[in-house]
């Protein structure tokens, strides 16, 4: 399933290109310090099933820079270049900082060296649009409503945006860096705080990194779609109750939040912690949870359905509402193919793409589901994929509840050399993370976010809208600072 | 439609908590019962570096607990108690095996002089990892219902009473997190929430300035929990300000 080919830096480009025209999808890329491996850049690709690494050594800090050639490399390339030192050649444009504001000097944060105390400061390159009646319009990184920070500019033409530049790196804590040299519980609970919200989804991907070819045993398996599937409903009602917010119309927000409060206050009594955190460890689950968890999951699970449809009938009743949404924040059928966008964005794009389906994982491959898409692209529609999304979720649940039979929990976990691989389907799309592995202890950590890619979607989907929608259309994406960041 | 919302809005029974169930539940807290002989393996184990034992005295810094609950599972020796919600120095989160102390104090009234019956907070990232913020988001919820007891969120620092902060203080936010702080009128608290706000927690090996947030700015209240619930973080707020209930 996974092809590892080495191939030399000059033909590194070509052999992506290639294998984008056939239909294959860039997930990840990232570099290696030289020690227990060369130093080597790692590209991931994937379509459906089949995965394609390609393994290239390089020589020094310097190549010759892909994204020219292939502009979808760029976010990796420039995150290479910030977190592991290496330097693109050939490339106009100098690469603004991405997570570190406060550079090393002549240093790199992964380096396995220890790092210099100093720190030069990293300024934001100042590239805004000019022109008569254009400005620009900073907002954040201290935001109005209780979220995360992150900052944003706007480039206006009076109301209509024409060019949004975003600047992340607020809540970069160095987790990749963090997680090489720890024990397995220590890094399970750094993985779980990737980001809070996804704690299951992180949890997940990073055990299935850890296992390999580590049979799973079953019932720790269909715990395991059931945490995620949780998961998956609770967020995706703070969304949907978060769009009712941004536009004004209190009553289905509430009710949405209650109905989000009542999933984690089930999460609370089924695993012991209303994010779910510390329920999943490689290898299986960590706790059983009783009968009596189960019955509680069922009966929950009956009234979503019925949740569900009363909070997108009230939102769809109210024309107001239903102005504000329609139309917003289109993300175009075009651009969620060129920039690869996951997860819920893409499918509200028309993008049948779901990790869930095309690799199954855990008890995935054992239930049936529809993935649901629409083609319009804009607010509304990621709201209703997301409703969709809900109901479907129940039904796995149930499939899971229906076919789940006592049996051990934990297999024994001695992770496998080399590359060790987790694709999972977050809330917010595709999860990868990635470990090399040598002598059982992690020299690289790679951590790619759903986010990190669809930030750059919603760049797209902004231009065109007034600024006060920003805060609906951000809300409809609902992306994650700190998984972005890490 | 209307008709409907309202519909749901009376048929609902009651979900808003009273004031004691709020109080009443907690997080839980690893205390070994005397069986206890300071083995030390539960030191070795803990991921957040929380427990120590120091000259056969065991102790635990709740300021930097995860509440994995790892430690219960490795020795049946510890046992569940009850932990604070919040406390108002730092060093009242360490508690030796079985003690039992009442920290859960109330501010001096010269610090307190901007709430009179009611406080409005500002919520503050320094780098959390956003199961914070959903928590605090969840103390307006139908549930918790803050305002009943006159917690309110403001928009901007310049209209708030307190700052409430998440996440170990990473280098970035720093000058904006000093700003933000410069920009609350005097007589301001800051509320240090969650175990990375109070101690850096599990990233204060990372790319974050100290021990957490009171190495840069001078914290009022610490809120307990990783993340702290949200009815948590409500009673900290009415029991250390003195709000009416
Ligand atoms: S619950 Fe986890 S973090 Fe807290 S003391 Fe026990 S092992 Fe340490
Ligand atoms: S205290 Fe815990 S929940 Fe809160 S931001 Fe830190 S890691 Fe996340």
């Amino acid at each position: 399933m996974i092809t590892e080919i080495h191939i030399g830096i000059s033909s590194l480009a070509e052999k992506i290109a290639e294998k984008l025209s056939e239909g294959y999808g860039l997930m990840c890329m990232y570099a290696n310090e030289k020690g227990a491996t060369e130093r080597s850049i790692r590209t991931l690709l994937r379509k459906d099933s089949d995965i394609i690494t390609f393994f290239t050594v390089i020589e020094g800090d310097s190549y010759g820079a892909i994204s020219p050639a292939v502009p979808q490399v760029r976010p990796y390339e420039r995150e290479m270049h910030e977190m592991s030192g290496l330097i693109p050649e050939g490339l106009t444009e100098k690469f603004g900082p991405q997570r570190l504001q406060w550079a090393y000097k002549d240093a790199y944060p992964l380096q396995k060296a220890p790092l210099p105390e100093e720190r030069i400061f990293h300024p934001m390159p100042d590239n805004r649009m000019e022109g008569d009646g254009v400005f620009e319009i900073p907002v954040g990184p201290v935001h109005a409503g209780i979220i995360e920070p992150g900052h944003f500019r706007f480039s206006v033409a009076g109301e209509p945006i024409l060019k949004v530049r975003t600047h992340f790196g607020y809540t970069y804590r160095g987790i990749e860096k963090l997680m090489e040299g720890r024990s397995d519980s220590d890094r399970t609970r750094l993985i779980e705080r990737v980001s809070g919200d996804t704690a299951v989804a992180n949890a997940l991907a990073y055990a299935h990194a850890m296992e390999g070819d580590t049979e799973v045993p079953e019932r720790a398996r269909y715990l395991r779609t059931i945490f995620a599937e949780l998961e998956r409903i609770y967020c995706h009602f703070g969304d949907i109750s978060g769009i009712a917010q941004d536009t004004g119309f209190s009553v289905p927000a509430v009710f949405g939040a209650g109905i989000k409060e009542k999933i984690l206050r089930l999460n609370e009594i089924v695993g012991g912690h209303r994010f779910l955190m510390g329920t999943i460890v490689p290898g299986g689950v960590r706790r059983d949870i009783s009968d009596d968890s189960l019955k509680a999951i069922q009966n929950r699970i009956l009234k979503i359905s019925f949740d569900i449809e009363e909070l997108v009938g009230m939102m769809e009743g109210s024309s107001f509402l239903m102005d504000r949404v329609e139309t917003t924040g289109i993300l175009s059928h075009q651009d969620a193919l060129t920039y690869r966008a996951l997860g819920p964005a893409a499918r509200a794009s028309g993008v049948k793409t779901d990790v869930r389906k095309e690799l199954p994982y855990d008890a995935y491959g054992d239930v049936g589901f529809r993935v649901f898409t629409r083609d319009k692209g804009d607010v509304y529609s990621r709201m209703l994929v997301k409703a969709g999304e809900i109901v479907e979720s129940t039904s796995i649940i149930n499939q899971c509840l229906d076919r789940i039979r006592p049996g051990p929990l934990r297999a024994e976990v001695t992770p496998s050399e080399g590359l060790g691989l987790g694709i999972v389907e977050a809330p917010r799309g595709e999860l990868v993370h990635s470990a090399e592995i040598f002598n059982g202890d992690i020299w690289r950590y790679r951590i790619r976010d759903p986010s990190f890619i669809n930030w750059l979607a919603l760049e797209r989907a902004l231009p065109g809208n007034i600024v006060a929608d920003f805060p609906l259309i951000n809300k409809s994406f609902n992306l994650s600072y700190s998984g972005n960041d890490l | 439609m209307y008709q409907k919302s309202l519909k749901n809005l009376v048929s609902d029974a009651k979900p808003v908590e009273p004031y004691d169930i709020m109080e009443s539940k907690r997080l839980s807290m690893p205390s070994p019962d005397s069986g206890c002989n300071c083995c030390g393996k539960c030191v070795k184990a803990c991921s957040g570096k929380a427990i120590s034992i120091k000259d056969d005295v065991w102790s635990i810094d709740l300021g930097k607990c995860v509440f994995c609950r790892d430690c219960y599972e490795l020795c049946e020796h510890m046992q569940e108690e009850d932990a604070p919600h919040y406390a108002l120095r730092r060093e009242d989160l360490v508690f030796k095996a079985g003690e039992k102390k009442d920290v859960e104090g109330r501010l001096p009234k010269e610090k307190v002089r901007a709430v009179r019956g009611s406080v409005a907070i500002r919520e503050l990232d320094t780098g959390s990892c956003n199961a914070c913020e959903s928590e605090a988001n969840a103390m307006g919820n139908k549930y918790y219902d803050m305002e009943r007891f006159g917690i309110k969120v403001t928009p901007s620092p310049r209209h708030a009473d307190a700052l409430l902060v998440t996440g170990p203080m990473t280098r970035n936010m720093l000058v904006a997190a000093q700003k933000t702080y410069n920009a609350v009128p005097d007589d301001k608290l800051v509320i240090a929430c969650g175990t990375c706000a109070i101690s850096g927690g599990l990233f204060v090996k990372g790319d974050v300035i100290g021990e957490g947030v009171n190495d840069t700015l001078p914290v009022d209240l610490y809120i307990v929990g990783c993340p702290p619930t949200p009815n948590g973080m409500v009673v900290s707020l009415i029991k250390a300000l003195g709000l009416r209930h």
